[in-house]
């Protein structure tokens, strides 16, 4: 019963069914964007369609019970197989032919037989030197008058497959213990802050950490064209009260602390300060520019009226960042009205006999800054070594292995030679056997 | 003179040699044989000369970088691997078929880079995400992974050909086993170097965004290949599946690099979006 059971889970074609069915059933997940919140799908997909979608976990599939169960199953596949194949791949590779193989001569798919009239001993010396050359040194053994000369090279090879089965699975322990060790979230910084606890995805559950971080600032390059050069967040780190590290996040140039990893993964704008706003009555010419923080109100020039900024926004409306405005006039209601910015042209607005125009302003970043942990990483990264070392032994080293008979004749001798290898070019290999052993034999006869 | 000029006479070279290859199939001369090789090696000069060409105009605007960074350097890089692959192969399996397809593929990719309007040929600079040392090997491993996978797609085209066709087919076409055959060592070579790219990838994307695996649309079906692809070696090498099968499966896993290559970006949002 074990047994049957063993050999279902230890089938070829349980595994092309497992890679179609993740590959088919991955589609998915890339069709339907992942992790978003419920009221999303709910609005784009409609309520039927969301309750299938709860029972088979579509909205985050990739951690569902059963595509989970469909890569332990694929786990379970390649143990087997592997577990099933592997005494016989040990016994080629640390096998010797200690035995005369005559069978070789009669089925190995490259045979050559010829004779030669040199005297025996002088082929025997010349066979040698060609087994040396094609497959390794050369191992002789007599039988009856009748001498026998093997060797074997790169049998090694075929451990090449079994390094990559047994990497797949390091890579997907790893996976599993990253998952359920580790954790990612996002940390959410303003400029001149501190936090000390992160946001964990999936879930939005709040995580504090053993230490927090102070983003000193952050800064965003552009290059000449306008497309960003660089998001660069100066992080300082608090442990047990003291600094213990200052830092520069890039992306790609992650920070590690005590095994969490830091990545610089997103930025925006949280306030500004120090507001430019250009002013000047509807017909005067001159402006007079005013420099103004959030709520405090400053005159207005030639007359009882105020202007202060009430708020401040990064995109109002899909304008871009804009200030709210207040015209504070003696007995007369507030003016409200938004005074929108670009950067690349003057952008007026003409309110209560005035116009205004926001020139500059100094921004508040706060950085979005990824923290994770994942103590599954050197396992995953064994075997992304392995499978490659595994694959450069399967391709780059070929296993030959070359079965040469001497048998003494009235006048010389007869030369017959088989060879194999379990490699794809047998061509290269089958033509190395020619070159090497055309050359002393007198007569040539291909099997 | 600049070096999508140069692309261009790649390209007319590649249309030709992919002429004359058919020219020499179809009559069997050894002389155009050898003319189709000589055409469809100057073009490759030429996308090589090109190549490096933009890689020292990037530098000389003070954005140096490897010309391996938006769609257009993708599809010119694309079409120099498989004229890559088909050289290197043309020494084991110097045959006509193979450079048809082969010129075919060179040709199609920046053909449709200059006339699909939609794909800008300036040189621009990296941004933050793709500053990093994983970008040249990355990318060239997964190229030379898409060009073994297109090969292959185009012998196992050949092949349903073959089968399908009937006499007419099998007189043109000759010996099915050989596309056959083609098409499973250009995927055993592809299915490796596919594996490579997954992995630079991977460690690319530890270090810019934090994990080294995501699910992100572009991570996911680069192993959705992968299994195609891996099912398609292990029904040959152990079930022993061959001929019409294989040829089927070939052309779903090629499929399958499209998107992962160009669907993603067109169709599904990620963070590959800028290639």
């Amino acid at each position: 019963m074990i047994k049957k059971i063993f050999i279902k889970f230890a089938s070829v074609r349980l595994t092309i069914f497992l890679f179609f069915t993740l590959a088919v059933t991955s589609i998915l997940g890339t069709l339907v964007v992942q992790g978003l919140p419920a009221d999303h799908y709910e609005k784009a997909y409609g309520p039927g369609l969301v309750s299938l979608f709860d029972v088979f976990d579509i909205t985050d599939m990739y951690h569902s019970w059963w595509f989970i169960l469909l890569m332990v199953l694929l786990a379970v596949n390649i143990a087997a197989c592997s577990f099933r194949t592997l005494p016989r791949t040990l016994k080629k590779v640390f096998r010797k032919d200690s035995e005369i193989n005559e069978a070789a001569f009669r089925v190995w798919p490259i045979r050559y037989t010829g004779e030669s009239r040199d005297p025996i001993n002088e082929v025997e010396q010349h066979v040698c030197a060609a087994v040396r050359h094609l497959a390794g040194a050369p191992m002789v053994k007599t039988q009856e008058a009748v001498r026998y000369v093997y060797a074997e090279r790169g049998a090694v090879t075929q451990l090449g497959m079994v390094f990559v089965h047994i990497s797949i699975l390091v890579i997907l322990a790893g996976g599993l213990i990253g998952s359920i060790g580790g954790f990612i979230g996002q940390m959410t910084i303003v400029e001149g802050d501190t936090s000390g606890s992160a946001v964990l995805f999936p879930g939005n559950r709040e995580k504090t950490l053993p230490f927090s971080v102070r983003c000193d600032r952050f800064i965003i390059e552009f290059y000449d064209n306008g497309m960003p050069k660089e998001y660069r967040s100066d992080v300082t780190i608090f442990d047990e009260g003291k600094i213990t590290a200052s830092e520069s996040i890039r992306v790609n140039h992650p920070f590690t602390y005590k095994g969490f990893k830091l990545c610089q993964a997103s930025y925006g704008i949280a306030g500004a300060t120090d507001f430019k706003i250009a002013v000047r009555a509807e017909k005067n010419d001159v402006a007079s520019i005013l420099t103004l923080e959030p709520m405090k109100k400053m005159a207005l020039p030639g007359g009882d009226a105020h202007f202060a900024i009430a708020r401040f926004t990064q995109n109002h409306q899909g304008q871009g960042p804009s200030v709210l405005g207040v015209i504070i006039k003696p007995e007369a209601p507030h003016d409200i009205f938004w005074i929108p910015y670009s950067a690349h042209h003057p952008l007026r607005t003409k309110r209560g006999g005035f116009v205004f125009e926001l020139q500059k302003f100094t921004p508040r970043y706060y950085t979005g800054i990824q923290i994770g942990k994942d103590p599954g990483m050197p396992l995953v990264w064994i075997g992304f070594m392995l499978i490659l070392a595994g694959f450069v032994m399967v391709l780059f080293i070929s296993h030959r292995r070359l079965w040469v008979r001497i048998t003494p004749l009235r006048d010389g001798c007869r030369i017959d030679i088989a060879a194999r290898t379990e490699r794809v070019n047998e061509r290269s290999y089958e033509k190395a056997v020619q070159t090497q052993f055309l050359k002393m034999m007198d007569v040539i006869k291909v099997l | 003179m600049n070096d999508t000029f140069i692309v261009s006479i790649a390209t007319f070279f590649y249309f030709f040699a992919a002429l004359t290859f058919f020219v020499a199939f179809v009559f069997q001369k050894r002389v155009l044989q050898i003319t189709a090789l000589v055409v469809a090696t100057s073009g490759f000069c030429f996308e090589t000369g090109a190549i490096l060409c933009r890689w020292l105009l990037s530098h000389q605007q003070g954005i140096g970088h490897a010309p391996l960074s938006n769609l257009y350097e993708s599809l010119v890089f694309f079409s120099w691997s498989v004229m890559l692959i088909f050289l290197v192969a043309w020494k084991r399996y110097g045959n006509n078929i193979l450079g048809i397809i082969a010129s075919f593929f060179a040709f199609i990719l920046p053909a449709y880079a200059s006339l699909s309007g939609r794909v800008t040929t300036e040189i621009q600079p990296l941004i933050p995400a793709l500053q990093s040392n994983w970008l040249i090997s990355h990318v060239i491993s997964s190229f030379l992974a898409y060009a073994c996978f297109a090969l292959a797609f185009g012998t196992s085209v050949l092949y349903l050909i073959r089968v399908w066709g009937g006499q007419k087919s099998a007189a043109l076409l000759g010996d099915s086993h050989v596309f056959d055959d083609i098409s499973h060592r250009m995927t055993s070579i592809g299915f490796v170097l596919l594996t490579l790219g997954i992995i630079t990838g991977a460690a690319w994307a530890d270090s810019a965004w934090g994990r080294y695996w995501g699910w992100d649309p572009k991570e996911t079906w680069s192993l959705i290949t992968w299994m195609i692809y891996g099912a398609y070696l292990h029904a040959r090498l152990i079930r022993g599946w061959r001929g019409t099968a294989m040829a089927l499966i070939s052309i779903l896993g090629f499929l399958a690099v499209i998107f992962t290559y160009l669907g993603v970006n067109y169709i599904l949002a990620g963070l590959h979006s800028y290639m």
